[in-house]
């Protein structure tokens, strides 16, 4: 059938014209996948797939929502309400709205996850440096993504959440509270805030889509790594069509399984994925006595707040990034693969406790042990990075195979 | 040979000063993100000391932002002196912000106010902007460790830890870098300020 369509002459006369038939056999069929991918390689399609949702959901909420600060009748703002009014009035409206927030913590999971592939089986490495830093490029992206669509309900953790995140803004030398007050449009957030951070949960996602088409490009031009880290011989790659396009389907429904349970059952996720804080109208006169990030924000906000220095916290957090970025020039082993490199399975094993140690501490109230342990888990994230030009020097790999 | 100098002059004159020209245009977008003449419009706020009890605090909005307003006792007053050398700035001195111009005397840059039982300052947090709590009995007996064992009694920023003690002045070891902001206020009756 799609044999039939693409040779038809109708797709000889488009492609004649625009390349599109061209285009549509180079990267979604002819394109030349390693045959030993194993599951961790389907999270770039399931983040696609959320993408899509997003974009799909977050267009019909737009339909809906109003980003204003006008004191309604009943003393809370006409965002609050319209939000309300989605949630009961406008058909479905809850099941959009569910499905959005639902998506936001899954697109973070599933990208965390797609990370970690990336780190143990060394697909960071030359020549895929490129797509390494657009990968961390999209995900700062989407954090910023999220934090100006986290205010739009305009609940406790909304107003005080973007008041806590600007306010870091105001930390850099000189330019900083010129800069603070460019953002929110005030001296403090408010409605010149709302406005344009609704303004900003539209244009990004715009912006977002056409980094990861590059991504994807990017990705097309030196290929998939596989969990062996090495280049596979021509014998051993098969087509994406019809293997990979089933497979990721498969992946897909998996995801979809999972969504659908958290969409109709928990859709709050236990708390972790909308707060309940935030079911509460903004107050700027009172900050709740609990407030923490969403759980995908917290390792970052952890190393933060653990550095009883404003500005060197903020230095430190800008630095945990920083290290992201520098990984493939960091890393200095010819193996990329960690199935071959004993000791950079260790440290990256602790590199991953680090991190997940320091998101449940973000997300824990301050107190003088836990920040303690966040200290502990920032000191071993930022260790990791010094450690890891000097592992392969000690290290001894094992034998490498031949082919995939 | 060609002299190419004059086409090389030409060439640089015209991508400058097309170069600037596009720069020049950021102008007004920038003006447009800052805040608006409406928003910069000052106001002012009154408040009067005698609807608060002895001990009692409200958070009141000036300019759209929190502000402290507290009655305190005279405990509270005499508490104040006891613990300068665990403070970062005991005289408010650190950045002009922490201080105003009503600031004359020494007592009145520890107490932090005109009249000492009367603090009016603001409730912004100087590390990421939260409202602090109101934890005003020392020990820690009523709040647990997140206020340390010496606690004289003072406000306590729930986001990230920080600790003021009852004239706002910043504890050391704690991530807010200075004094909760003086506001410029006076008095316009015997207990009522005008704060602006």
């Amino acid at each position: 059938m799609l044999k039939k369509i693409l040779d038809s002459r109708a797709s000889e006369w488009v492609d004649e014209r625009t390349h599109l038939v061209r285009y549509i056999r180079f990267h979604l069929i002819d394109y030349p996948t390693p045959k030993n991918l194993n599951f961790w390689y389907a999270f770039g399609s399931i983040a696609l797939a959320i993408l899509a949702i997003q974009i799909v959901t977050g267009v019909f909420l737009a339909m809906d929502y109003k980003p204003s600060t006008m004191p309604t009748g009943n003393g809370y703002s006409e965002a609050f309400d319209s939000v309300q009014r989605i949630m009961r009035d406008v058909g479905y409206g809850w099941l959009i709205r569910y499905a959005h927030a639902v998506a936001a913590s899954f697109f973070f999971f599933v990208i965390y996850l797609h990370m970690v592939r990336s780190m143990y089986y060394g697909s960071y490495k030359k020549p895929r440096e490129f797509l390494w830093l657009m990968g961390i490029f999209i995900l700062i992206f989407m954090q910023a993504i999220v934090f100006f669509g986290y205010l739009l309900p305009w609940g406790q953790t909304s107003f005080w959440g973007a008041t806590v995140i600007t306010n870091i803004i105001g930390a850099i030398p000189v330019v900083g509270n010129w800069l603070l007050h460019l953002v929110r449009g005030g001296f403090s957030v408010g409605g010149p805030t709302l406005n344009r951070f609704f303004v900003f949960h539209f244009l990004f996602p715009v912006l977002l889509c056409v980094v990861v088409l590059w991504h994807v490009m990017a990705l097309h031009v030196v290929h998939s790594n596989n969990p062996t880290g090495v280049e596979p011989s021509k014998k051993n790659t098969i087509p994406f069509h019809p293997y990979y396009t089933v497979k990721d389907l498969f992946g897909v429904s998996v995801f979809l399984i999972i969504f659908c349970w958290f969409v109709f059952y928990h859709p709050t996720g236990f708390g972790l994925m909308m707060e309940t804080d935030n079911f509460n109208p903004a107050n700027p006169m009172r900050t709740p006595s609990d407030i923490t990030p969403v759980w995908y924000l917290t390792p970052w906000y952890e190393i933060l707040r653990t550095v009883p220095n404003k500005l060197l916290g903020i230095v430190g957090m800008v630095f945990a990034y920083v290290c992201l970025f520098l990984m493939p020039w960091l890393d200095r082993s010819p193996v990329r693969s960690a199935r071959y490199r004993p000791v950079y399975r260790q440290v990256l094993f602790i590199f991953f406790v680090a991190v997940l140690v320091l998101g449940y501490c973000g997300h824990q109230p301050v107190t003088p042990m836990y920040t303690w342990i966040g200290r502990s888990a920032a000191i071993v994230y930022f260790s990791f990075f010094v450690i890891l030009p000097f592992v392969h020097k000690f290290e001894r790999t094992k034998p490498l195979p031949e082919d995939v | 040979m060609e002299d190419k100098t004059r086409r090389k002059f030409l060439y640089t004159v015209a991508s400058g000063m097309g170069a600037a020209g596009a720069a020049v245009t950021v102008v007004p977008f920038v003006r447009a993100m800052q805040p608006a003449a409406d928003t910069l419009a000052a106001s002012t706020t009154e408040f009067d000391f005698s609807t608060l009890t002895p001990g009692e605090l409200k958070v009141i909005p000036w300019r759209g932002q929190p502000v402290f307003v507290l009655y305190r006792t005279p405990e509270m007053v005499k508490d104040i002196y006891g613990h300068n050398d665990l403070l970062l700035d005991p005289m408010s001195r650190a950045i002009p912000e922490v201080q105003a111009g009503w600031m004359k005397t020494d007592e009145q840059r520890i107490t932090r106010s005109i009249k000492p039982e009367y603090l009016v300052i603001s409730a912004v947090c100087t590390h990421l902007g939260c409202v602090p709590g109101f934890e005003p009995t020392p020990g820690q007996k009523a709040w647990g460790d997140i206020v340390p064992k010496d606690w004289p009694g003072g406000f306590h920023c729930p986001c990230h830890g920080s600790n003021y003690d009852l004239a706002g002045r910043v504890f050391k070891d704690v991530p807010a870098p200075y004094n909760l902001h003086a506001l410029p206020y006076k008095y316009i009756k015997e207990t009522t300020v005008l704060i602006g």
